[in-house]
């Protein structure tokens, strides 16, 4: 051990000593995370077995990269890994800034009840899981009792009707839009409460010297915001491979699979319906991968364009 | 104070393990996955009951949705925790026989399994899973499966002064008029000709066996392939078709999206008027309990059977033939197989037979000529959904050859399956595992199903792109399946 090691240790030492409910307080989410996140890894090492469940992880003879190699080679792989670049960046591109919108938009609502109440419209649709979501949107969009459809018939409309949740070209639109509709509202709660934090003496300082809203909004709000924009972003970004395995196992069907099959969709076919588990694995890694690649690369750049945001 | 609680409370935990230590002696148990039949039925009723009383053993039961077998079979393998005893395809079970996953029951067999080896004895030893290593591990039903029918509402012909439809054209025609001429006659646009929905494979047989494709089965192409029906020289004529009648609305436009049980309740509810599916529940286990319009005793005054012949003079169904290549399968993790196999033996009793399909006599149903076949249902067991929460029909395994069904089955059921039997679609049927389909199986399924959905709504050029998805079940497996079943059929037939 070196001298700042030692250094180092010896003040936590210290402080544990000092501080040991603290620590105690710590344990049980240090526990869970050991023995959920961390132990569980070590299944990742049927990506690159011959797994059988009968025989277990170590009994499974080792295959190296032939899982990885006849992943790669399936077409439905490769649609799939395509489908899911493109729905997670759009989902990224779009869902990102939708929230710091909302909370810039809510934020200059000076009527409190209307503010509260537009916050809790926005944030509700969150706690509706998937499911009923397709419920709601195969009732308002199915073209044989669908509301839309029942609606524009009543008005006179008798021209065709597309089937949006059947139709190849619309349907990655009805996986956005319900995304953003869904999420949008909930991600204002971290922009809203940094928004509170921001010192009002800011913006009474700022009017003084003549600074109208815009200019208020984007020198001190936008500006309090960034490293909680930097720090969200980084992650969200790391998660842009995971497109949403709930919405869209949900809400897919056989005509529009062709744009709607995801990694995380095809890593269900592989290994609950087709019982190959280890491929499964490696899909799933793969994505992980890239995932952990992009958070690195975008923390990266972070700290080059500002060295006070980034996570690490 | 605080000493008298925390005694309390330890007191409390011990006494909670008394119950634990009592059941410890009582019955075995075991687990049993079977697929729903729409309804799921109550823990511990009382069919479940009797069960347990008659094979001294208490039965827990994993009821899936159907279509979800495999998905549930595989998350419970994943776990480690399979189910002592579920039903298993030849390939499915080959697997897990060199998995050591499967129990062999020979022994089993000799002491509890009297029924069994009375009624399939001379089967078992012909199955290929029973002759990989010279063990009994799979146990099939004594009876073939029903044919698919196509039933069509004889009441709205009548009323539209229509003929029971023989060919493509005459079935359009109805469909037509099923659709747009009110048929239901209540002033109402709320009828459709047919219904299907990819959910299922029993509703597309008879409209692909017009064309002489064995839906969902291999079929054998002139020069001796045997392949996926997909690759059927009249495939594409089968899709011109059914593209027509989804264009001109005749056809539910959700078939795609449209969940089985939906399907069902389209027919209950007198929203469609032909519809494919054994007659066995469209004229028999489904009437009149499950129909919301009203119904006459007689269910040939609402139904009859459609036998459709297509430009080729193929008509009817898939052929069914004794089952060599699914049955029931113990895991070798159940703790009492012998439970297990006393359980399926029970199935094949006449009294088990009964009770699985029936319920509890004298409870759930009574007998008025028991020769005969006829039967009432009694009390609040009339409503079909009653009874199935109650166990009835829930557990109905369809093993013995002269099973409950077809002893009840009403005379126009029993004259749509004798008729139906006349138009079997034959096909090759292989009872030896093909590697590739295990290893692709699904995928290329899927491959089909999507195709299949994505050629009748295309407006695009439907020819290439029926080339682009068989290019592509071939290169995702397909010619590797060719090729193995096309030497397993030709080894088998030799």
């Amino acid at each position: 051990m070196t001298g700042a090691q030692i250094s180092l240790w010896k003040r936590f030492c210290k402080s544990a000593r000092q501080y040991w409910w603290f620590y105690f307080m710590l344990l049980p989410g240090l526990i869970y995370i050991v023995v959920f996140r961390y132990a569980p890894m070590y299944g990742i090492t049927i990506a690159f077995k011959n797994y059988s469940v009968f025989k277990g992880f170590d009994a499974s003879p080792w295959v190296g990269f032939d899982n990885f190699t006849k992943l790669f080679g399936r077409a439905a792989f490769q649609r799939a890994l395509y489908n899911n670049v493109i729905i997670g960046v759009e989902k990224l591109i779009f869902g990102f800034p939708l929230p710091i919108i909302l909370s810039l938009m809510l934020n200059e609502v000076r009527k409190n009840s209307l503010k509260r109440t537009i916050q809790t419209a926005i944030i509700l649709p969150n706690f509706i899981s998937w499911i009923v979501i397709n419920g709601l949107l195969f009732a308002m969009l199915g073209t044989n009792n669908g509301a839309i459809v029942g609606v524009m018939r009543f008005f006179g409309y008798v021209g065709e009707i597309p089937n949006l949740l059947a139709d190849k070209e619309h349907f990655r639109a009805v996986i956005l839009l319900s995304y953003l509709w869904k999420s949008g509202g909930y991600a204002t709660i971290i922009y809203l409460a940094a928004i509170a934090g921001i010192d009002q003496s800011l913006y009474e300082a700022a009017e003084i010297d003549g600074a109208g809203r815009l200019q208020q909004l984007w020198h001190i709000t936008l500006s309090s915001l960034r490293p909680t924009i930097v720090m969200l972003l980084i992650m969200r970004v790391g998660e842009v491979m995971n497109a949403g395995f709930d919405q869209i196992y949900a809400i897919s069907n056989y005509l529009v699979v062709s744009v709607a099959d995801i990694i995380e969709t095809y890593v269900y076919t592989l290994g609950m319906e087709s019982r190959k588990f280890s491929e499964a694995t490696a899909a799933g890694l793969f994505i992980n991968v890239i995932g952990l690649t992009l958070v690195l690369i975008t923390n990266h750049i972070a700290k080059k364009i500002d060295p006070e945001s980034g996570l690490m | 104070m605080k000493k008298t609680l925390c005694m309390l409370l330890a007191l409390l935990m011990t006494l909670s393990l008394v119950p634990t230590f009592a059941t410890a002696d009582e019955l075995p148990e075991i687990t049993w996955m079977i697929t729903g039949s729409g309804t799921t039925s109550d823990e511990n009723n009382m069919v479940l009951q009797k069960i347990g009383e008659a094979i001294g053993a208490k039965v827990n039961v994993i009821q899936v949705a159907p279509g979800d077998e495999d998905v549930k079979l595989n998350a419970l393998i994943a776990a480690n925790t399979l189910p002592d005893l579920f039903v298993a395809d030849l390939a499915d079970a080959q697997q897990f026989i060199n998995e050591g996953m499967l129990c062999p029951l020979d022994e089993f067999l000799s002491d509890n399994g009297s029924e069994i080896l009375a009624q399939v004895g001379e089967k078992l030893p012909k199955m290929p899973a029973n002759q990989m290593d010279g063990s009994i591990y799979m146990i099939p039903g004594a009876s073939a499966d029903f044919m698919e029918n196509l039933n069509v509402r004889v009441d709205w012909l009548k009323k539209l002064g229509l003929e029971m439809p023989t060919d493509l054209d005459s079935l359009y025609n109805v469909l037509h008029a099923f659709t747009y001429d009110d048929p239901d006659g209540n002033g109402q646009n709320d009828t459709v000709g047919i219904v299907l929905t990819m959910a299922q494979t029993n509703q597309w047989e008879n409209l692909f066996g017009a064309f002489g494709i064995p839906y969902n089965k291999p079929c054998q192409l002139e020069d001796g392939t045997v392949t996926s029906y997909f690759k059927h020289p009249h495939f594409l004529e089968c899709i011109q078709y059914l593209r027509k009648l989804y264009q001109d609305g005749v056809m539910d436009p959700d078939f795609a999206t449209m969940p089985a049980m939906t399907a069902h309740e389209k027919l209950w509810s007198g929203a469609c008027g032909v519809y494919g599916f054994r007659d066995v529940g469209v004229t028999n286990n489904w009437y009149p309990g499950r129909y919301t319009f009203e119904c006459p005793e007689d269910p040939s005054e609402i139904f009859g059977f459609a036998q459709i012949t297509g430009p080729y003079g193929d008509c009817g169904s898939v052929a069914q033939y004794p089952k060599l290549t699914t049955g029931m399968v113990v895991a070798s993790t159940c703790k009492n197989p012998d439970a297990v196999v006393r359980l399926i033996n029970y199935l094949f009793t006449e009294e088990g037979d009964n009770l699985t399909y029936l319920g509890v006599e004298d409870v759930m149903y009574r007998w008025i000529d028991k020769e005969a076949g006829k039967y009432e249902r009694l009390n609040e067991y009339v409503d079909d959904a009653v009874h199935r929460a109650n166990g009835g029909f829930t557990y109905w395994m369809n093993m013995p050859e002269d099973n409950a069904q077809l002893r009840t089955m009403n005379a126009l059921t029993q004259q749509g399956q004798a008729e139906q039997q006349l138009h079997a679609i034959d096909y090759p049927y292989i009872t030896s595992t093909i590697e590739a389909e295990t290893e692709y199986g699904t995928l290329l399924d899927q491959i089909v199903k999507e195709a299949t959905a994505q050629l009748i709504v295309t407006k695009g050029d439907v020819e290439a792109e029926y080339k682009e998805f068989v290019t592509r079940w071939e290169n995702e497996g397909g010619l590797e399946y060719e090729a193995e079943a096309t030497a397993a059929y030709a080894a088998q037939v030799k």
